[in-house]
């Protein structure tokens, strides 16, 4: 069993024929400690969105082992998978992936309605988290009339709102301005100490190195460098 | 349900058109089944209308409006069956009557004697149960204009000889496009010359408590040249032919089929194109935890909703269009059970139409989340 909830031991992850196979992933272990931001940087190609994927019980490895909270997830069925996203992990990706249709309060809402009813209690939360974020005035705005960091902002809460253990953010930053940007880096340092959330972020983006507690270097599939920031 | 909604909600000229399409698939099955159900009502109304437990027909008779002659002696003959309580007579046949303006028309003149049962239609001097009127007929109300008639009593010929309109009825319109005129026995059998030794229908009614199947077997094994029916059995046979000899039936059958058709493809086309358009947030959903049973019930919630409001407006727009009809198709009938069966193929149709849809939602791979 490893020593943090969220691990990866030796795994490895294969695209394509078997005749024409290639490794996205190759023996990589790592381990994430709670309460801190990890930093996956590497070029394209490195594997970077696969290890996230594996992460995140998206993709099943094709060899080595996933905990998730004392679990091995990749043994698990694909209901089984669902339900440990849904209450596991959240999820902040590059291109926001908000619910088009629906108010920002309502983007954040589905995070618990995949969960069941909702309560007036859940409602509250919500609001709650959205004005944590500085979104307090836009509740009842569709994602077309919010700007790429206000977008950014809704998908967090959307993240925070069911009390996950790990969050998995994909570029959270490569579509945004640098004021929003940083604004974002700011934001998933400060949630992940004070709600002791276990993050991992994948980004090219280089001024993400300051806000990480460890970063982790991918080149072809597997891990060339796993460097823990001096606090 | 309320992503559902706001799924549909957003794109509302397609809500639209889609909630449109099933309304015209909810008026097609609705006012085809009122079609099917009133044409059904009316092949069988005379026959309902009298209050014979039995009737005795010629050999092969398949309805009321092609009978066959069968001999006259059977009705002395049939009232001295043990358990039999009383007979009567009908006899129908095509006749031409002379209208006022001289024009002549062809008409099913149906005679009954009086004992046939209250509800049958008779012409009497006054009331339901006083002595039948001579030479007099009765029409049907929505035959009225066609025969010309605007006030009682009128005077007309019925096949040259003289004969007077003192009344009319309703619920006795034709469906085979010869109206039904009305008259006693008697003077059915002078205006359709039929022979003395003739009748074509006898009407056996029985003493109470004696069972319909003895007396109907006994029948059948006294009288092996004619049919014995209970009047049950012949209303069936006589729907039957007329829904599947004529083909009538088979095409209005088909078109209320082609409703739930149309309907089926509507919304078919509709939701899929929803679910489609928005697979990435099904994607989304799945990644943030969304089950293959929440993803379901959201396209489902989404057809369900078009196919209710399609429901309500189609079901709202037949009824009256339905009373409209009545004045051209007087036997079309909807009875107040059969909107709300409607409800039935108009949900039916959304499921179905999901089908696809939830398969596509289902089969998307959540990872996708992760490209840009």
């Amino acid at each position: 069993m490893p020593e943090h909830p969220l691990a990866v031991e030796n795994v490895s992850v294969f695209y394509g024929p078997a005749s024409a196979r290639i490794s996205a992933l190759s023996n990589v272990s790592l381990s994430f400690r709670p309460g801190t931001l990890t930093l996956v940087m590497g070029p394209s190609g490195s594997g970077k969105t696969t290890l996230l994927s594996v992460l995140g019980a998206l993709l099943r490895p094709d060899s080595g082992r996933v905990f998730l909270d004392g679990t091995e997830i990749g043994q698990l069925s694909e209901d089984e998978r669902t339900r440990l996203r849904r209450d596991h992990i959240g999820f902040v990706f590059q291109a926001f992936r908000l619910l088009h249709a629906v108010s920002a309060l309502e983007n954040v809402l589905v995070a618990r309605d995949v969960r069941g009813p909702r309560s007036p209690h859940d409602i509250m939360n919500a609001e709650a988290t959205l004005k944590s974020l500085g979104l307090g005035g836009k509740l009842n705005l569709k994602p077309d009339d919010l700007s790429g960091g206000e977008k950014q902002r809704v998908a967090i809460a959307r993240a925070l709102l069911g009390n996950h253990s790990v969050l998995l953010a994909d570029e959270p930053t490569a579509s945004l301005d640098s004021q929003s940007g940083a604004l974002i880096r700011e934001l998933l340092r400060k949630l992940s100490a004070d709600r002791s959330i276990t993050t991992v972020v994948v980004s090219h983006d280089p001024r993400w190195t300051d806000f990480a507690d460890t970063v982790v270097l991918l080149e072809d599939g597997r891990v060339v460098n796993e460097r823990k920031n001096a606090k | 349900m309320r992503l559902a909604w706001f799924n549909i909600a957003h794109d509302r000229m397609r809500f639209v058109v889609t909630v449109l399409g099933i309304m015209c698939a909810v008026f097609l099955m609705i006012f085809q089944g009122s079609m099917l159900l009133g044409f059904m009502r009316a092949a069988s109304k005379i026959i309902d209308s009298t209050d014979a437990d039995i009737w005795i027909t010629g050999r092969g008779v398949t309805c009321f409006e092609f009978p066959v002659p069968i001999e006259r002696r059977l009705f002395e003959i049939t009232r001295g069956i043990p358990g039999v309580a009383g007979a009567s007579r009908i006899s129908t046949g095509q006749i031409q009557i002379r209208k006022a303006d001289g024009v002549r028309q062809q008409v099913v003149l149906v005679g009954a004697d009086s004992q046939v049962g209250p509800h049958f239609p008779i012409p009497r001097l006054e009331g339901t149960s006083g002595p039948v009127a001579p030479d007099a007929l009765v029409i049907d109300r929505s035959n009225a204009a066609l025969l010309e008639v605007r006030g009682f009593p009128v005077e007309v010929e019925a096949n040259n000889l003289h004969a007077r309109v003192i009344g009319e009825t309703s619920g006795f319109s034709s469906f085979i496009g010869s109206p039904y005129v009305f008259t006693s026995y008697d003077d059915a059998a002078k205006y359709i010359r039929l022979g003395p030794d003739q009748t074509m229908f006898l009407l056996l009614r029985l003493q109470p408590g004696v069972n319909v199947r003895t007396v109907q077997g006994e029948l059948r094994a006294r009288f092996p040249n004619v049919d014995v029916w209970t009047r049950a059995e012949f209303s069936r046979k006589a729907r039957w032919y007329w829904i599947s000899k004529t083909g009538a039936g088979g095409a209005i059958l088909m078109a209320a089929l082609l409703g739930f058709c149309i309907g089926l493809a509507v919304v078919s086309q509709a939701v899929y194109a929803t679910t489609m358009e928005n697979i990435e947030e099904f994607a989304t959903l799945k990644a943030i935890g969304g089950s293959r049973r929440f993803v379901t019930a959201v396209i489902a919630a989404q057809a369900g909703i078009c196919g209710l409001a399609g429901y309500i407006l189609g079901t709202l727009i037949t009824l009256p269009l339905v009373k409209l009809a009545t004045s051209s198709i007087p036997w079309v009938f909807t009875p107040c059970w059969l909107p709300i069966l409607a409800l039935v193929p108009a949900l039916g149709m959304c499921v179905l139409a999901s089908v696809l849809s939830v398969r596509a939602a289902l089969q998307v791979e959540p990872a996708r989340v992760f490209r840009a």
